[in-house]
């Protein structure tokens, strides 16, 4: 089932009664990637979530036994990185139950555009190699908690 | 001429010539190497703007200034390497004749028409998410993408 849209973001507000912002404080400090030295200049994978690639696209996700949540984002896109806080929690708390990537959109093209990605961040749920559910925008917390229960219970 | 300017400033990172098609990296490696830092002179413009549009469009910096930093970045370098500020929370199968038409340029038609922007730089004061400040400095967008 398609989510709203993008603009909708300030029209999730009146369903929540809570400030939500806070969930998207960092933890810690955002942690620098490693890199291989050659590869000085990374972007924004400011998360501890795995990457995955075109090229490891259906091994890791449509190949996947368990239900598989991937974050679209580009390079210099702020949201994204909200985002990739919230994932990281996700990750962690459905540990066994549930796989967490993340895709660049700049250089996995071909991805983004096999599942029509325009705007960004976008996270796409997947279970048995089928998408079930897609975000698109910035969301609080729970808006993707909920997503993935519907996931696990369908 | 915008396409001269996106050619010119491709120029820098893949060194075609202005016959040339648009820049195919040939390997995943090579966009990533693209992916540089944006000069401080577009890093200052972009802010500049942001604090001015921020303030004639009544509308507010994020309350974590991490992202409001992140955006700017962006804009700064998708002004040094295509010559406008193309927002960078899209994705464009190409970015260069993106840039050239002009709907995701900053600020984009959505934002200019209902005050939406969904890359968080502008924020209506009822959004969640809206912060209290319509200024940022260059110390301040220093400081918060110092470690990426």
């Amino acid at each position: 089932m398609e989510r709203n849209n993008i603009h909708s973001l300030a029209g999730q507000k009146a369903r929540l009664n809570h400030r939500i912002g806070l969930s998207f404080w960092p933890k810690t400090d955002f942690r620098a990637r490693k890199a291989p030295s050659t590869l000085r200049v990374v972007c924004l994978r400011d998360t501890t979530a795995a990457a995955v690639t075109g090229k490891s696209w259906e091994k890791l996700v449509l190949n996947s036994d368990t239900p598989v949540l991937v974050g679209f984002y580009a390079s210099w896109c702020g949201p994204c990185r909200m985002v990739h806080r919230v994932i990281d929690e996700i990750a962690t708390d459905y540990a066994g139950r549930l796989k967490c990537f993340v895709l660049n959109a700049d250089s996995d093209m071909q991805v983004a555009e096999n599942y029509d990605i325009k705007a960004v961040p976008v996270v796409l749920l997947f279970k048995k190699g089928v998408k079930l559910e897609s975000v698109i925008g910035t969301m609080p917390k729970e808006f993707y908690i909920a997503a993935i229960e519907r996931v696990l219970a369908s | 001429m915008k396409a001269l300017q996106a050619s010119t400033s491709y120029s820098i990172g893949f060194g075609i010539s202005r016959a040339a098609p648009p820049p195919r990296p040939s390997g995943r490696r090579h966009v990533i190497l693209a992916q540089v830092e944006p000069s401080e002179k577009s890093v200052e413009i972009m802010r500049k703007f942001s604090e001015q549009y921020a303030r004639k469009s009544s509308t507010y910096f994020c309350v974590d200034k991490g992202v409001t930093s992140v955006v700017i970045k962006g804009l700064a370098e998708h002004k040094d390497t295509l010559g406008a500020p193309l927002c960078p929370c899209r994705h464009y199968d190409d970015k260069a004749a993106e840039a050239q038409q002009g709907f995701w340029n900053c600020p984009c038609v959505p934002m200019r028409e209902r005050k939406e922007c969904h890359c968080m730089l502008f924020l209506t004061p009822d959004n969640d998410f809206a912060g209290q400040e319509q200024a940022i400095t260059l110390e301040e967008i220093k400081e918060t993408t110092a470690n990426m």
